[in-house]
């Protein structure tokens, strides 16, 4: 019966979800407050009978009930407890009830954090959210319905593919969801904005933490699926430019910009259609992501099974939902189009040209992914777009977006000379030449553009180090916010992975070698010595196992057992060991067995130098953006009398910069 | 505001929408024209198919491709170690149930314990004619089998019509018969 239940209750959300939609949508215009007051509750009962039907499809996995489908191909009975919660997402239909769920939680907590905003406003955004879970329900049900039985029931599944069965993969998904879906808010945001009779920026403000907390969940989500690939793949890369990888750094780079024009929007009330156009290309791209997975347009590593019924309704969804959004803004955006007097010498000039950049290499990677479908499209063949161009063109505008880092923190809004920016800095400068210098010392062999790029990393380190200073010291009035902290996380975060991502891309050692036991191999500073490889068992796999020894200077520092594992249902899989250290780590993998007697092994040895800096400054960019959520101004009331002084303002003088309530404008 | 002010539309506030439009036309060229990437061009198709020999996994009598020929038949790919093959299972026996099916001949590839392959079957159903053993992996070699699932639509002649990598659906199996009935 669960199953069933399960199904219902992802019906009743449907109807819930359609009703939450048109309702308060009515009662917004006509003013009625019994209509809008529903779109809270509306929100609450489609998360609960979402949240229900997610715990029905995670019983049926505890319980092995292999008369569903979905459990039956994606679980096993060997499969250990802790990864049939993890099955449950292991592939389209379960992920796609996961991101429902994720879904219905944002609208839920949105419902739940949103009294300060006038109603109307309140029951627009819940509309919208609504009706995005509307297609989000109806994809489900009707192409990918995860509750489906099989009949004839079998006794004993197949298994969860074992590059799932890892615990980098139980949090990778839900992580990532929490950012892709979390930029429905911002989307929702704007599209109620358009869907005002004023449409001003005052949602701009209540928006700001929202899209902090989605964009941090997205970088760790990020983060993880890249720790994931580098230990679990056997391959040792942290990243791929593979287009399921592109489909979610797109967002990123997207959303990173759109946290910046946010900024400029809330406090100097200019860039109000930009922040709108990138409010709803977010999500967009979010959308077009899964897209790219699950119709089976793009080849991948990570695609879904694919199914072409499903690629034409998330396209035929991707195309209402943006092209609904866009068609608004054509019709009334032009109503938000304010004229800056900013300077040339800016921060509102900074930040600009800090959007120009993310958004140019996000339409690059996006221009990356797409041009072997548009090659498909005119008949040009088979094409693909490798990892050395995407690296070659990023670079080309990452490093001028990063040198600007400390200089925008530094700049006032709408004047400032370049001579007070530039002076606060010159310690900073020095700093980044001088640890650079240390650098050189320490490695000498090193290739210019390791230096170059660790003097980028260490200018943007050593720039927001200062300004940290600065501000922490409050000299002449001026304020230190968690904003000030978040941002200074998230700049310091950048500067670490870049760091990483230097050293890494250009001192990494490779070895991939035939070794007999007691031989060994030197990989950078380190000896790799082996041991020998046995068998061993475990619950749902065979294994080699290989002993390494890790040898520095003659000194042992640790043993490594890196397995090559054949699951009973015949996968095999290589299970790298890696002893990490934040100053390199020593990846060990086994490749091929070479003799009969299995006692020669293809081994794959590699030194990579700091690549844990990758992770910690993802990690430092996710807790900045949480830090700059936090801000204290950001959850000031968006009064309804505020409002009508606003817009009466802003009818008197479309053309001003400063029709801003001034609470929120830091010098 | 003034209303007039409101209605003007500008040319950039136009563009978004318009570049989106283009985006999701090439999506649907992408979608709509047959570039699935699992349809690989199989060198067979239009040709013969390889003769091959083999014994059934479950009588163990042998088995020559050529006894097939004169009828048209659908080959596919399978083994109990494949988890894509379950779900694909489930529709092979439905139509192998039907009135008037196509027979079909289950290659068990590349199976390591024909025991496993066996039980499979008990387990599932057995919507197969013959059964065919490939544990080596060779004849799938010959065929030019990519991965299981994956099926070979053979007409009278012996000529492969239509090639499908992944698992089958009931709308496939109908659209590709009907196809080879038509060009008998």
């Amino acid at each position: 019966m669960t199953p069933e239940l399960g199904q219902v209750c992802l019906a009743l959300a449907l109807l819930l979800a359609i009703a939450t939609t048109i309702l308060p949508l009515i009662g917004s215009y006509q003013n009625n407050n019994k209509l809008m007051t529903l779109a809270r509750f509306g929100t609450a009962g489609q998360f609960v009978f979402i949240a229900i039907a997610f715990w029905l499809l995670t019983y049926a996995f505890l319980v092995q009930d292999f008369s569903v489908l979905y459990v039956a191909t994606h679980s096993n009975s060997e499969l250990p407890v802790g990864y049939r919660f993890s099955a449950v997402w292991g592939s389209h239909e379960g992920s796609l009830l996961l991101w429902t769920l994720v879904h219905a939680s944002w609208a839920q907590a949105l419902a739940m954090f949103s009294s300060r905003l006038p109603p109307a406003f309140r029951a627009r955004v819940l509309a919208v959210m609504s009706l995005l879970a509307i297609g989000f329900l109806s994809f489900m049900i009707f192409t990918s319905n995860p509750f489906e039985r099989m009949v004839p029931p079998t006794v004993d599944g197949n298994d969860l593919n074992p590059l799932l069965q890892d615990i980098g993969l139980i949090i990778h998904p839900p992580m990532l969801y929490m950012g892709y879906v979390g930029m429905a808010v911002p989307f929702a945001f704007a599209v109620a904005a358009l869907l005002e009779r004023h449409v001003d920026q005052q949602w701009v403000r209540f928006c700001r933490p929202w899209t902090n907390i989605a964009w941090a969940f997205l970088t760790l989500g990020i983060a993880l699926g890249s720790w994931w690939a580098y230990y679990e793949l056997g391959w040792g890369g942290w990243w791929f430019w593979d287009p399921v990888e592109n489909a979610s750094f797109l967002p990123w780079l997207a959303g990173a910009a759109l946290i910046h024009s946010q900024a400029v929007t809330e406090k100097r009330g200019t860039f109000r259609g930009w922040t709108m156009l990138l409010s709803i290309s977010v999500f967009s791209l979010s959308l077009l992501g899964t897209f790219l997975v699950r119709s089976g347009v793009i080849t991948s590593v990570h695609a879904f099974a694919s199914d072409p019924t499903r690629g034409s309704y998330v396209l035929a969804f991707l195309g209402l939902v943006t092209g609904g959004a866009l068609l608004l803004f054509a019709l009334r955006g032009a109503q938000v189009r304010v004229y800056s007097q900013a300077a040339l010498v800016s921060k509102e000039t900074l930040l600009l040209v800090n959007n120009i950049l993310l958004i140019s290499s996000c339409i690059l990677v996006l221009a990356g992914t797409l041009f072997p479908l548009l090659a498909e499209a005119l008949n040009l063949g088979k094409y693909s777009v490798g990892a050395p161009w995407f690296g070659k063109m990023f670079a080309l505008f990452s490093v001028p977006l990063l040198l600007l880092v400390p200089l925008g923190a530094f700049c006032r809004w709408n004047e400032d000379r370049l001579s007070q920016i530039l002076t606060p800095l010159l310690p900073a400068i020095t700093a980044a030449v001088f640890a650079t210098g240390l650098a050189w010392l320490a490695k000498r062999d090193m290739p210019i553009k390791t230096s170059l790029g660790l003097l980028v990393a260490f200018w943007v380190i050593a720039g927001t180090l200062v300004f940290l200073w600065r501000r922490f010291q409050r000299k002449a009035g001026e304020r230190f916010t968690l904003e000030m902290l978040g941002m200074s996380a998230a700049h310091i975060g950048l500067g670490l992975w870049l760091a990483g991502v230097v050293l890494v891309e250009t001192l990494s050692v490779e070895r991939d070698v035939r070794l007999n036991p007691n031989e060994s191999v030197e990989v950078g500073p380190f000896v790799v010595k082996m041991l020998s490889v046995a068998h061993r068992s475990g619950p749902n796999f065979e294994a080699d196992r290989g002993r390494f020894e890790i040898y520095r200077d003659g000194k042992l520092l640790t043993e490594l057992n890196p397995e090559k594992r054949s699951y009973r249902r015949g996968q095999v899989m290589t299970e790298a060991d890696i002893r990490p250290s934040i100053f390199g780590d020593v990846y060990v993998a086994l490749g091929e067995a070479l003799d009969e007697q299995g006692k020669a092994w293809a081994v794959r040895a590699y030194h990579k130098p700091f690549i844990r800096l990758i992770w910690l400054g993802a990690i430092f960019m996710a807790i900045g953006g949480v830090l700059a959520a936090a801000e204290r101004r950001l959850r000031m009331r968006v009064s309804d009398r505020g409002r009508a002084a606003q817009s009466a303002k802003s009818s008197a003088a479309p053309a001003s910069t400063a029709d801003l309530p001034s609470t929120g404008v830091s010098a | 505001m003034n209303p007039a002010q409101a209605k003007i539309i500008r040319w950039w506030a136009i563009l978004p929408l318009v570049l989106f439009a283009l985006t999701c036309v090439i999506l649907y060229l992408n979608l709509d024209s047959a570039i699935d990437p699992k349809k690989v061009p199989s060198p067979f198709v239009g040709k013969t198919l390889p003769r091959f020999q083999s014994t059934d996994l479950i009588s163990g009598a042998p088995f020559d491709s050529d006894s097939l020929r004169g009828q048209p038949y659908i080959l596919n790919v399978w083994g109990s170690w494949c988890p894509e093959c379950v779900r694909e299972h489930s529709v092979l026996n439905q139509y192998a149930a039907r009135q008037g099916a196509l027979p079909i001949i289950g290659l068990d590839h590349k199976e390591e314990d024909p025991a496993d392959g066996k039980r499979w079957l008990d387990r599932l159903g057995n919507p197969y004619r013959t059964v065919p053993v490939d544990p080596d992996g060779r004849i799938g070699i010959d065929l030019g089998v990519y991965g299981a699932p994956e099926s070979y639509f053979i007409d009278a002649q012996g000529i492969v019509r239509y090639k499908h990598i992944g698992a089958l659906s009931m709308a496939i199996i109908d659209e590709k018969v009907q196809e080879l009935s038509r060009a008998r």
